[in-house]
């Protein structure tokens, strides 16, 4: 009886205890995400490194993937110049491999991806970028392939980054051929494009940009491609699948774009 | 001594969980080590065991957002379990193992009706986590199984 009491106690102050972390790990730099953040991040510096070492390529399969990627990226490049109206410059993709063109006022904080939670099932990582480089709730998220998501959870050496296929997402987007607007959201787990205008002129295989409306995601930025249109059962309205541009689950390095010309400028209807 | 090993042993788990590419996800879904550890470590006495399960609870936690679901879940099945082995069951590893099962369809139930509720659930993926996880539970109990008598 007296150690059902003794028990019965200690759950409820261990209760209490939870209660108290969960109050201090709400927000932004909560202090108990940043002290574990600070006490872990070197280590999981090391072995998200030393992880991602053991699925290198060999020197063959990189020259190889090189040549795949500066051909695809000159058809893009020229995809771009002759389809999307530029005001004299051309933009292209931010590369980790020294391909960089200067976008006006984009800036970039590369980092690692340190974590990957097991609950998330939507691609979701944590960055080793936190509010001490600048990087703060909402800032876009690419990798040299394309847009990756955008930052929900910042503290002062790391940030949570939330992907496309994350439900909530929503992503003002272009077609590079027809240039119809829509918003890429998320649909069982894969983008899709919504909100198309009613006659529209989207195929499959049509490379999709983010558009910059809302001042969110830097314009220009390549989403991925159209992999199907299919028709929403309920409202009868069409909508595209697309196939994201960037490869989530592999991804090891990503950028936080922390400043560009049109950030946090939303077009006046 | 034995505090010292588990909370080595949590610490190990809780790298191994969420460091990218360490662990295989068939189908896009890992195994949550740290809640098969809380569950393996209910042979403990109430207490501790119940302090584990909220200290696994909170560091899963932790990795998706703020503290909260499974911290107060593997605290109360921690609590219950450990309570149930301790008086209605008898103390041995098939037992263990038969509650086990009860606790991790209990606690994945409860995280797909939540994912359910609030937006996003591909439900494969969470029949493959509660799979995996409740695998990880067989040999970590063995591990962590409690031999000493604590018997009053």
């Amino acid at each position: 009886m007296k150690s059902r009491r003794k028990n019965r106690k200690a759950l409820l102050l261990t209760l209490i205890a939870v209660l108290l972390m969960g109050v201090l790990s709400v927000g932004d730099n909560s202090p108990l995400r940043t002290a574990l953040s600070a006490l872990t991040g070197g280590i999981f510096s090391l072995t998200a490194k030393a992880a991602s070492g053991l699925s290198e390529p060999s020197a063959e399969e990189l020259a190889e993937e090189n040549e795949r990627l500066k051909s695809e990226n000159a058809s893009l490049q020229k995809a771009l110049a002759e389809n999307l109206e530029l005001r004299g410059e051309n933009k292209t993709l931010w590369s980790y491999f020294g391909l960089k063109k200067s976008a006006p006022g984009l800036e970039l904080v590369p980092a690692f991806v340190l974590r990957r939670a097991a609950t998330d099932d939507f691609g979701g990582f944590t960055l080793g970028a936190g509010s001490d480089l600048g990087v703060k709730t909402n800032d876009a998220v690419i990798c040299e392939s394309g847009l990756v998501g955008r930052v929900v959870a910042v503290d002062g050496s790391a940030c949570r980054v939330a992907t496309i296929l994350s439900p909530g997402s929503r992503v003002a987007v272009t077609d590079g051929e027809s240039s119809d607007s829509g918003i890429l959201t998320s649909r069982d787990g894969n983008p899709a494009i919504t909100q198309l205008p009613e006659k529209h002129n989207i195929k499959t295989g049509d490379l999709i940009l983010t558009s910059g409306e809302g001042g969110i995601y830097p314009p220009g930025i390549i989403a991925g491609t159209v992999s199907e249109l299919k028709t929403d059962p309920y409202d009868s309205s069409v909508y595209a699948v697309v196939e994201p541009a960037a490869d989530f689950e592999e991804l090891s390095e990503a950028a936080v774009v922390v400043a560009f010309s049109a950030k946090g400028v939303t077009k006046a209807e | 001594m034995r505090a010292a090993l588990i909370s080595s042993e949590l610490f190990a788990l809780y790298i191994l969980e969420n460091t990218p590419q360490l662990s295989l996800n068939p189908g896009g879904a890992k195994p949550l080590f740290l809640v098969a550890a809380a569950i393996s470590l209910t042979s403990d006495e109430v207490i501790p065991a119940t302090v584990y399960g909220a200290v696994c609870g909170a560091l899963t936690d932790l990795e998706s957002g703020s503290v909260g679901f499974f911290a107060v879940g593997l605290t109360l099945l921690c609590y219950f379990q450990s309570s149930l082995l301790h008086t209605s069951f008898k103390r041995n590893l098939p037992s263990l193992w038969l509650l086990s099962l009860g606790s991790a369809a209990v606690i994945f139930g409860a995280d797909f009706l939540t994912r359910l509720i609030f937006g996003g659930v591909i439900w494969q993926r969470c029949l493959i986590r509660a799979a995996l996880t409740y695998l990880c539970v067989l040999p970590l109990s063995a591990v962590n199984f409690r031999r000493n008598n604590d018997e009053e």
